[in-house]
């Protein structure tokens, strides 16, 4: 009888200690820190707290997953409020991913709105990182936490805003992770935050649309200073965001889940 | 297009719910109309749910998010249904643009006629919910004289403003302590919630919504 117990509760050990293995492997713990955001009209840094981050996007593969399990999220059932016609329209139906299945079914999984990426990390316990995790998670590169003002970096990251997208995917985890064990936050897809629609470009905030109006005008300018090209990466996501609706399903915006540390 | 496209089928599907839809809208608002729940009687409550049915595709009425009235009931945005809303989001402690946003839905009020005016609702959506609690947003409506069967005033949390904002393209962000910058935008949706006008900025005369509410009150 003791014994029995015994081998039960190692059983009961072995498959808890998976399960938890299995999560932390597909997330990164973040410790959190200050940094300096592209713009904050609050104040110069930017508090953000520790948090667990996907250490990649989410895939064609698993998005089909949470499709099956969720019918009202199948392409051919979703409510036209929550997602826009294009959704998953590089796929070729409600469970098929289509003649490219094999390469794309690692890629990370595109032309999905803001409100199926949501749904879709509440599914699985999560969220959505804010935009302030993002990018302060963005802001690592290989080495260090906070690179944003490392110039080989930043153009590395432009080189890659300069490119036009491949026709299919290349699938996550192909680059090195940056600092946190992270991958893919720069050179493969954009990705939905959470509060996007936080960003203003339509003039509602005058310090926000300042220091944009600086930007187009630096984008027009080829005597724009390397310090204004180690911004302009920023510039560019802060502009993407402030133009998307939460219906949008874009061809190259994915995203990945966080969760809070408890 | 898509607005187009949709709106014929709420057309169609709104003239099969005029019989109950102002039935549906004091449902919603039972207990802030005593009155008018004495006579809502069994039966046609019952023949009001099938004849509403879901929502339509392009409705915000898809969302479940449960939502405080400012007298701390609980309603989902489906209760709204029914009636032509006048949405607006704001936080009652703004002094700059919100008080004109409110002075704005106030103008439409005055400027609709009877019958659009008997369709229509008006409602406000706080995008601070920790100070905007139910007990300030109902000192808030009495202040402004925000009559109890024309305006609903929802508190909700963080998670679900967001949702709500981005169905309706309404951006906001705190930037401080006390106050955000948010769009300045009003909303008119139709009986079935779907978003048929809006306008971002402040405006002197409210011609264009007016003309939009008293199309669609008159269209079903």
């Amino acid at each position: 009888m003791n014994k029995k117990g015994y081998i039960f509760a190692i059983i009961l050990s072995v498959i808890s200690s998976s399960v938890i293995y299995a999560q932390t492997e597909e997330m990164a713990r973040i410790e959190g820190g200050r940094f300096m955001p592209f713009y904050s009209s609050l104040d110069d840094s930017v508090t953000v707290a520790s948090f667990l981050l996907d250490t990649t996007p989410v895939t064609n593969a698993e998005f089909l997953e949470f499709v099956r399990d969720n019918p009202k999220w199948r392409r051919s059932k979703v409510k036209s409020v929550f997602a826009e016609e294009n959704y998953l329209n590089h796929w070729g139906g409600d469970f098929d991913l289509g003649p490219d299945a094999d390469e794309i079914k690692n890629s990370p999984v595109t032309n999905i709105s803001w409100f199926a990426a949501r749904a879709y990390a509440k599914w699985k316990g999560k969220r959505l990182p804010t935009l302030n995790e993002w990018e302060f998670v963005a802001s690592a590169n290989q080495h260090k936490p906070l690179a944003a003002r490392d110039q080989k970096f930043a153009h590395k990251i432009l080189d890659w805003y300069s490119r036009p997208n491949p026709e299919v995917l290349p699938s996550t985890q192909q680059g090195k992770s940056n600092f946190w064990g992270v991958y893919d936050m720069h050179g493969l897809i954009w990705e939905w935050v959470q509060d996007f629609n936080t960003v203003f470009i339509s003039g509602e905030s005058r310090a926000d649309q300042g220091k944009l109006k600086q930007f187009y005008c630096a984008a027009g300018s080829s005597a724009a200073s390397d310090a204004d090209k180690e911004n302009y990466a920023a510039f560019l996501r802060y502009a993407f965001r402030g133009s998307l609706e939460a219906d949008f399903s874009v061809g190259n915006l994915g995203f990945r889940c966080a969760r809070d540390i408890n | 297009m898509k607005n187009v496209l949709s709106f014929a089928t709420v057309t169609v599907v709104t003239l099969l719910l005029v019989a109950c839809s102002s039935k549906k809208q004091s449902d919603g608002h039972r207990q802030e109309e005593p009155m008018e729940m004495a006579g809502d009687n069994h039966s046609a409550h019952a023949d009001m749910q099938m004849g509403a049915g879901e929502p339509t595709d392009a409705s915000i009425y898809n969302v479940s998010s449960a939502w405080k009235t400012r007298y701390g009931n609980t309603i989902k945005l489906d209760s709204l249904r029914g009636k032509v809303q006048v949405v607006a989001m704001v936080y009652t402690y703004c002094e700059h643009a919100c008080p004109r946003i409110l002075a704005d839905m106030k103008r439409i009020e005055g400027a609709l006629n009877q019958d659009a005016l008997s369709k229509t609702n008006f409602t406000i959506v706080s995008i601070d919910p920790e100070r905007d609690s139910p007990q300030r947003l109902r000192q808030f409506a009495d202040e402004n004289n925000l009559s109890d069967n024309r305006w609903t005033l929802l508190n909700g949390d963080q998670g679900d403003i967001l949702e709500l904002a981005a169905l309706l393209g309404f951006k906001y962000k705190r930037v401080s302590e006390t106050d955000f910058t948010h769009s300045n935008m009003i909303t008119v949706l139709n009986k079935e919630g779907e978003v048929t006008y809006q306008r971002n900025k402040l405006v002197d005369k409210p011609t264009d919504a007016v003309s939009s509410i008293e199309k669609l009150a008159s269209g079903g």
